[in-house]
């Protein structure tokens, strides 16, 4: 993948599966966010290509790729003042379902992620992280009546968040893999990505450097070496190893 | 949905009471009653079926094609500031008659296609080069760009077709610019029947306009050709805003407000927001022209110069007391 003659992401082999949230750490201009720009088939790689459920995207075609995969961008730019249920609604605009349906499958979404309060407040008038937790919503929405199947492309769903929302998200799309779609996030906080992922790869230079499950991936070297400061970890044998930042050079 | 409904209907009650207002309004008087029992005399019904009722049809369906245009433009750029003029099509149209009234006596040809036709075929082309330009930019922004410099371009050559013209022809192209439905026929309300058609398109659309205000990104991840439909919603101003234009000169202001009127009382959702911003705008049009039919009687003010009148003052109240919800 190379854009302006920079190479964003190298030979980068990578997969989410169904039933599974998969964590992209890694420090800033990685390639995270092209990464999952070029997942999301915003942007055609370079070269190698992408295969959703063993085809490419032409062949799916454009409306049945919307009810396939859903994606989160990392700044959302509405401007216009819609009410916050109309916002949540907007992903139900690739299905044909009718829209009785759609207001039950919209009012479930309101449910599941405890945003009743503000569901007839003006879009344009909520804090960040009141809009955030409405466009990630309205992506949930989007797929809601197929999340079997389906897949999730979060980028950075929690920057705005605070601790208790970012960890209902986490626990939200943990629910989602449970129920049998695949979710992909790109995430800063280690630790949360330790506790909350089945899977952590880590994105350095544009190439991924390590991929795996969080114990084996999220180590003292790993991290030390990618991010350049000197870290300790904490909490191995739980499974969810806790990262502790002690200086910001390595030795 | 309800809610909407309901102001939505209001909306067309007021409709049918300003345009028969309109119709009864007038030097000549014409009482209601006797038209409708049809013991009117012959000359009052020749006034409200062959002058007053083409004017206000025509006021009506302009009105609504420049405030629905508003109100998908916005949308589709995503700029709350954004108004038919931008994409170059009320500057194009300008030129085209301006080179019309200064030129049009003097070469046949043109002279032959009349000053409609040359306003929306200026109307189109500016707005089809706009188009172009923004395609080989790429983005939102060089179409915008490219907008307000063709704009630019299309003014100066107004300009200098004033400066050629003789003072009869200079006094034409002012008035033109000014705007107004004080010369409407019946073969132009024929003509301004595209525009409920161009209208009824764009609400096709309504969803997906719903969806590109979310970002083209967004709106692509939600099934939608994102070139397709700016190109297809262009077009429909082109035609909606061009005939619109061609027939009654440019009409100020209209385009620009009416759509956050409508957003602020009914809703941004363009399934409520199109029909909104068409009776709203038609509404305004011919309240406009009943106005200046009386502000300065017997002589009648362009409808133009109340729209901006009227409009930029209540569009700056809105800006300083409702910035937040108008999203700017």
């Amino acid at each position: 993948m190379r854009s302006d003659g920079v190479t964003l992401l190298d030979r980068v082999d990578f997969s989410a599966g169904q039933g599974e949230v998969v964590a992209v750490i890694g420090p800033n201009g990685a390639g995270k966010t092209t990464l999952m720009r070029v997942l999301a088939n915003e942007i055609p790689a370079s070269s190698g290509r992408l295969l959703i459920d063993g085809e490419t995207p032409p062949q799916i075609g454009r409306e049945e790729l919307a009810r396939r995969v859903a994606v989160l961008p990392q700044r959302s730019v509405l401007d216009f003042p819609f009410r916050v249920h109309e916002v949540i609604g907007m992903g139900r605009i690739p299905h044909r379902t009718s829209s009785f349906e759609n207001r039950k499958i919209v009012q479930e979404v309101i449910d599941s992620l405890a945003l009743a309060p503000i569901i007839d407040r003006v879009y344009t008038t909520l804090s960040g992280g009141e809009r955030q937790r409405v466009q990630i919503a309205r992506v949930i929405c989007q797929l809601w009546d197929c999340r079997e199947g389906g897949y999730f492309l979060f980028d950075e769903p929690t920057a705005p968040l605070d601790l208790a929302h970012q960890v209902a998200f986490l626990e939200t799309a943990r629910s989602l893999a449970a129920d049998g779609a695949g979710v992909l996030l790109v995430i800063h906080d280690i630790n949360l990505a330790t506790r909350f992922a089945d899977r952590i790869a880590i994105l350095s230079q544009g190439r991924i450097v390590s991929d795996g499950k969080p114990v084996d991936v999220v180590t003292r070297e790993a991290i030390e070496s990618v991010y350049g400061i000197r870290v300790d970890v904490i909490d191995q044998a739980s499974g969810a190893p806790t990262v502790r930042v002690l200086g910001s050079r390595t030795r | 949905m309800t809610r909407a409904s309901l102001r939505l209907g209001l909306l067309v009650v007021a409709l049918v009471v300003v345009a028969s207002i309109s119709l009864l309004m007038g030097p000549a008087d014409v009482s209601i009653l006797s038209l409708i029992s049809g013991t009117a005399p012959e000359s009052a019904r020749v006034i409200v079926t062959d002058i007053r009722l083409p004017r206000t049809l025509l006021a009506l369906l302009v009105g609504a094609g420049v405030a629905t245009s508003g109100a998908c433009i916005q949308g589709l750029f995503r700029n709350p500031l954004a108004d038919p003029a931008l994409i170059g099509v009320s500057s194009g149209a300008a030129l085209f008659a301006a080179g019309f009234l200064v030129f049009g006596g003097t070469f046949g040809g043109i002279a032959l296609v009349g000053l409609p036709v040359a306003a929306f075929v200026g109307g189109l082309a500016a707005t089809l080069l706009v188009l172009e330009v923004g395609r080989r930019g790429g983005t939102i922004s060089a179409m915008l760009l490219a907008g307000v410099a063709i704009n630019a371009i299309a003014i100066a050559g107004v300009g200098l077709f004033s400066y050629l013209a003789s003072d009869l022809q200079l006094r034409s192209v002012a008035f033109w610019a000014l705007g107004s439905v004080g010369g409407a026929n019946w073969r132009g309300v024929a003509a301004a029947c595209v525009i409920p058609v161009a209208i009824g398109l764009m609400w096709r659309d309504a969803n997906k306009l719903n969806a590109i205000t979310l970002g083209d990104a967004e709106a692509s991840h939600l099934g939608i050709s994102v070139a397709a439909l700016r190109r297809r919603i262009v077009v429909l101003t082109a035609f909606a805003v061009g005939i619109g234009v061609s027939l009654t000169g440019v009409i100020a202001f209209v385009g620009l407000v009416v759509p956050h009127l409508v957003r602020l009382s009914i809703g941004s959702n363009h399934r409520v927001l199109i029909p909104g911003a068409a009776l709203l705008g038609a509404i305004l049009l011919v309240l406009a022209d009943c106005l200046g039919r009386i502000v300065v009687a017997p002589a009648e003010l362009p409808i133009g110069i109340l729209t901006a009148l009227l409009g930029g003052p209540f569009f700056i109240y809105l800006i300083v007391e409702q910035k937040g919800k108008l999203g700017i």
